[in-house]
């Protein structure tokens, strides 16, 4: 019965693309009232809504006739910036050129994004996340098949009416796209509409222009945090270390002591005083932070990774990385740190970073926890961020506890899911995130 | 021209864009929603009822209210027209004559401009938008748009015409008037991209398009079902001038299980009963043919039912009639059949207003509105309905004579007495012949296939039985024709009968004794020969069909199961629930709604009880101003004289609730209880007069 409905929904959402694309909403309207009339007008000795029906499709067989000769050539560019936020709509131009020999009117610009349907098993194992359907609903699935399509289509850009375009002339039509979730939206081309002179339906000239955008993940807003810990001594000093070597900032010029590597002996010193002088480097003290990501399956609960992502990059965003570093640790088919702040990665790159940040299976878990031990000398805190709750989180939050290391751990759970408030750790509702995010 | 110097944008110069393309949200013309609406009185005869529709519509866009509808405004005007419609239905339902469902269809379409106005009222005077078509549709406002929004008045010039539709004026004024609006409402709208000719054209075209379509529309769906019910007629046996026979077909003759009619026979009815459609005389193998060909109007009407035989005894009036007669429940597809009456029938009566027309041979059609019909038929003595016996009546074809008078020379009915000769011919069936539907390919030494019969294989179906019994009575001397119809005989649970496809049978009306008499030579086994095999398939097909019938039966009632004036109050109690539901559920889901809005910490604390001080002081004229913080409120409402007391609760109040409210830190939660009952506490000594008893009182200067 699911592939039933499955392959229903496929064609009927193939129709309906077509559909709304091919004909406009006069359009629409006209064919809604032909189904009407000929309902009524089944029987022709009964009413006559019959000659209304056959007026009705006589227009529409002359509306569609009329749209086969339209072969205009046209190019296009956009003006796209590099990131979009999810859910934050995000405004461009697209230049349209008319590289035919006629002048072109009442045109409309209608964008195509790449997109395939979800496969069967895509279906089946789907779950949409906080909604609540009756038994019917959730037996047909029609409203997770629309789920399902919004989320793989990332992104909605309403068509837009283009200006007349002379022979050989640009012209610029705003579009605004707005995508759903984190990750990549994709443009395979540009569709120019042309309607026909009742503007019932349109033609179409394909136009190929592929790009794309990443999205970054929706961030929310962080009350004030003052995260715990002391400034720790920094090994190598300043964190260019970690790129190029040691290149700590000169301090000044002491005696040589019994232990004083030999590279640091300043050679003309020794020339002059005739005795052993070492070059001395201010020793760096200051704040590093890890940003802990929790990137295990947990069930097929897909809303509240990408909950805890959102909350990840509304950390990464939020916190001031001029006076301290933020390493953020997930794992992937390896163990990923990222360091930002004091002249190293900024933000927006962590941020890029977490827009292509998947689920992983295997000891995902367990190698976080040892990541993040293994830095616990150089980590005044630590903020971990979890994607579910359960015993084997419980378990990695008291080990890097007992690492000695200060803690700010959150779970992203959905709502039924109680988190005991002894364990320290705080409870992010999927659905609320903003809310409990704003109780820190 | 440089490329750069052709450059045009759509966001600065907004007018060129503009003048590229009509806005895709147009307002109807002026004075074509009126129109319509005049259109649609004239057409129904409804004029009075228009001409005020249509004024109040067109001025209506004159009003300038202050305020315009939200969605939910919006929403609840739709509510109100979907409840007008569902009232309209219910309405037509309980008080039309059968058949109601596919009357109350067509009067509800009539009646959408009254149905329909609220929402284009709404639309004229108070929404400024185009509204999105969800509203039409409860059950998709959930989704947050169709992505199809219009101006409502294109709808309901649409539903206008639509409802004049069902006035089925046939003459040329509707197609005109259907014409005309459309192209009124796609004018305004072309894309002025061409030269206004070419869509003048378009619609000129489609016009003469539309005609010719409709002209040829309505002729092949004559013709289609003239041929529809050709087929129906001849698969049945109730075409009244001919019939076609399966003699002569070689192989298992199958029929059909499908259920035509059920039966209600009266208290100790013998079965089988036969149920006569049609008569033939005239034997051209393989069908029967009937002479002549005419049908004649029987005078009657609904209430008082039709007589069949004006010269016969009345039948009996009231129940006693009803318990006498034979009642039979059909669906007729078309409104049009011809009647299953027993033999006698003398009265029929039952039916909704019809015609009825009667051959000469004995068959009866009615002519009514498509759907169920149900008729009584009232048997008794009276003057014959079909003509005497004619020269058809006595002819046996040449090809078939020699075979005939064979049989009659070997039974030898030259000269018999009639009842003698009957006698003997039904002897000769009963004891020669048996029940066969399995026919084999005949003799090559017999000329026609009802000589194999008679002379050969002596075995055959009730068509055999009965070609060969008219023609032998024939030869006999008695006047006999050969007449169609149904075998009652299989009862069901509930005493009705019912009578299947497979039920249809032939036998012999003979004239005796100055009347014609009912002869059936078919050997009895011949029902169970033709037994169902009584699969799942045919109980379940058998269920549908009961449901049917039943819903039939509830529709072709003539005494209501429920009274009406019950069936009526239950309507009104019904369409009172339904529209407490619609219009008190906005107003809860905007509860829920608010509840659920995730405000991002903008309005932490909204549920604090303070607020309801807040409402209280500003019902007693101390209300908070706009420009004044809570502690400039409070220094002024604790200088108004009353709060002494009471003013200092108060402090401590507005001190929780601005932690409640602005703490970053949740407020635990002894502390929510303290604001929770101080402001209970204070709100009651408030009522009780303890505190703020003058105010809104106080003594003016």
């Amino acid at each position: 019965m699911r592939s039933f409905f499955y392959y229903s929904y496929r064609r009927l959402s193939r129709f309906s693309h077509w559909y709304e694309r091919r004909f406009t909403g006069t359009g629409r309207l006209v064919m809604a009232a032909t189904v009407a009339f000929a309902i009524f007008g089944v029987d022709t000795e009964q009413t006559t809504a019959y000659q209304g029906f056959t007026y009705l499709v006589s227009l529409l067989v002359l509306a569609v006739a009329s749209t086969f000769a339209f072969r205009t050539r046209f190019e296009v560019t956009r003006d796209l910036p590099r990131f979009a936020t999810a859910g934050e709509p995000l405004d461009y131009r697209l230049h349209l050129r008319n590289t035919g020999a006629r002048p072109q009117r009442g045109l409309t610009v209608f964008e195509d994004l790449d997109f395939s349907y979800p496969t069967r098993a895509d279906f089946r194992a789907a779950k949409e996340p906080g909604a609540k359907r009756n038994r019917i609903d959730e037996a047909m699935g029609f409203y997770l098949w629309n789920w399902l399509l919004a989320e793989r289509r990332n992104g909605r850009i309403a068509s837009q009416e283009a200006p007349v375009l002379a022979a050989g002339a640009e012209a610029a039509v705003g579009l605004r796209l707005t995508p759903r979730r984190r990750g990549t939206v994709r443009f395979t081309g540009t569709s120019i509409g042309r309607t026909d002179p009742l503007r019932l339906c349109r033609a179409f000239s394909k136009v190929p222009s592929p790009q794309s955008v990443l999205v970054l993940p929706r961030r929310y807003r962080l009350p004030p945090i003052t995260l715990p810990g002391q400034r720790r001594y920094q090994p190598g000093g300043v964190a260019l270390a970690a790129s190029s070597g040691d290149s700590e900032e000169f301090f000044g010029l002491r005696d040589y002591q019994p232990g004083d590597p030999m590279q640091r002996i300043h050679w003309k010193s020794f020339a002059r005083v005739g005795q052993p002088v070492v070059k001395e480097f201010q020793t760096e003290f200051f704040e590093r932070h890890a940003l802990a990501l929790d990137t295990a399956f947990a069930g097929s609960d897909a809303q509240a990774f990408e909950e805890a992502v959102s909350v990840a990059a509304s950390f990464v965003y939020t916190l001031d990385t001029q006076e301290c570093l933020l390493d953020m640790l997930f794992v992937g088919e390896e163990t990923h740190v990222y360091t930002a702040g004091r002249g190293l990665l900024r933000a927006g790159h962590l941020l890029e970073v977490l827009a292509g940040v998947h689920r992983s299976e295997g000891e995902v878990l367990a190698d976080l926890g040892a990541a993040v031990r293994e830095r616990s000398g150089e980590l005044s805190s630590c903020i971990l961020v979890l994607s579910a709750w359960d015993e084997a989180r419980r378990e990695l939050v008291e080990s890097v506890r007992r690492a000695g290391l200060h803690l700010l751990v959150l779970a992203v759970v959905a709502d039924e899911i109680i988190v005991n408030p002894s364990t320290g750790v705080r409870r992010i509702r999927a659905a609320h995130v903003q809310e409990d995010l704003l109780g820190l | 021209m440089s490329a750069g110097a052709n450059r045009i944008d759509v966001h600065e110069s907004g007018a060129v864009a503009g003048s590229a393309s009509v806005p895709a949200f147009a307002r109807t013309p002026f004075g074509m929603v009126g129109a319509a609406v005049l259109f649609w009185g004239w057409q129904t005869g409804m004029l009075l009822v228009a001409v005020p529709l249509a004024l109040v519509i067109e001025t209506g866009v004159l009003w300038r209210p202050r305020w315009v509808l939200d969605t939910d405004g919006i929403n609840r005007f739709a509510d109100l027209s979907s409840l007008a419609l569902i009232g309209v239905g219910a309405w037509f339902l309980v008080t039309l004559e059968a058949p109601r469902a596919a009357r109350t269809v067509i009067g509800m379409a009539q009646w959408l401009p009254l149905t329909l106005s609220p929402l284009v009222l709404a639309q004229a005077c108070l929404a400024r938008v185009p509204l999105d078509l969800s509203v039409l549709f409860v059950t998709i406002r959930a989704r947050p748009e169709t992505g199809l929004k219009v101006h409502f008045g294109f709808v309901y010039t649409i539903a206008c015409v639509l409802a004049a539709a069902t006035a089925n004026v046939r003459d040329e004024m509707f197609y005109g008037g259907a014409a005309v609006f459309a192209a009124w409402s796609l004018w305004n709208l072309r894309s002025r991209r061409y030269n206004r000719l070419i869509p003048f054209g378009m619609l000129m075209l489609a016009s003469v398009m539309g005609y010719a379509g409709h002209i040829g529309l309505n002729q092949f769906q004559g013709a289609l079902t003239e041929w529809v019910s050709e087929q129906i007629m001849r698969s049945v046996n109730t075409n009244p001038f001919r019939t076609h026979t399966d003699i002569g077909q070689i192989g298992e003759l199958k029929q059909s299980e499908r259920i035509l009619l059920r039966v209600r026979l009266p208290e100790g009815e013998k079965t089988p009963v036969l149920l006569h459609r049609a008569s033939y005389n005239v034997f051209s193998s393989p069908a029967w043919i009937a002479r002549p060909l005419r049908f004649d109007p029987v005078a009657g009407e609904s209430a008082t039912g039709w007589s069949l035989r004006p010269d016969a005894q009345p039948p009996p009036e009231g129940a006693a009639r009803r318990e006498q007669a034979v009642e039979v429940l059909e669906y007729a597809r078309n409104g049009r059949t011809i009647a299953a009456l027993p033999m006698d029938t003398v009265h029929v009566d039952g039916l909704p207003p019809s015609e009825l027309r009667r051959s000469p041979m004995g068959s009866v059609n009615i002519d009514t509105a498509a759907g169920f019909l149900r008729y009584r038929a009232t048997r008794g003595e009276g003057a014959q309905v079909e003509i005497e016996p004619g020269e058809f009546d006595m002819r046996v074809p040449p090809r078939e004579a020699d075979a005939i008078h064979a049989i009659g020379l070997e039974l030898g009915l030259q000269g018999l007495d009639p009842v003698e000769a009957r006698r003997r011919v039904e002897q000769f069936f009963a004891e020669n012949f048996h029940y066969s539907t399995w026919l084999e390919a005949s003799s090559p030494f017999a000329p026609t296939p009802l000589s194999a019969f008679l002379l050969k294989t002596r075995a055959g179906h009730c068509e055999y039985f009965a070609s060969a019994t008219t023609l032998l009575l024939r030869e006999a001397g008695i006047p006999a024709r050969y007449a169609t119809g149904f075998s009652v005989q299989e009862q069901t649970g509930s005493g009705d009968y019912v009578v299947r496809e497979r039920h249809a049978h032939a036998w012999v009306r003979a004239w005796m004794d100055g009347k014609w008499v009912d002869i059936d030579t078919t050997p009895p086994q011949w029902f169970s020969v033709e037994g169902g095999k009584g699969g799942l398939w045919e109980s379940l097909s058998d269920a549908w069909s009961w449901l049917k019938f039943t819903w039939g039966r509830y529709q072709t009632n003539e005494e209501d199961a429920v009274p009406r004036p019950v069936l009526i109050g239950l309507l009104v109690l019904l369409f009172g629930w339904l529209a407490w539901r619609i219009f008190r559920q906005p107003s809860r889901r905007a509860q829920v709604d608010a509840k659920a809005i995730d405000w991002p910490g903008i309005v932490k604390g909204a549920d604090s009880e303070f607020y309801e001080i807040e409402a209280m002081l500003a019902g007693r004229s101390l209300g908070r101003r706009a420009s004044e913080s809570l502690s400039e409120w409070l220094a002024r409402v604790a200088r108004s004289e009353v709060f002494g007391k009471g003013a200092d609760e108060l402090r401590s109040i507005v001190a929780l609730h601005c932690r409640l409210r602005f703490d970053p830190q949740p407020m635990e939660a002894a502390a929510r209880e303290e604001l929770r009952l101080s402001v209970r506490r204070w709100l009651e000594s408030f009522r009780r007069g303890d505190v703020g008893q003058a105010v809104g009182h106080q003594p003016t200067p």
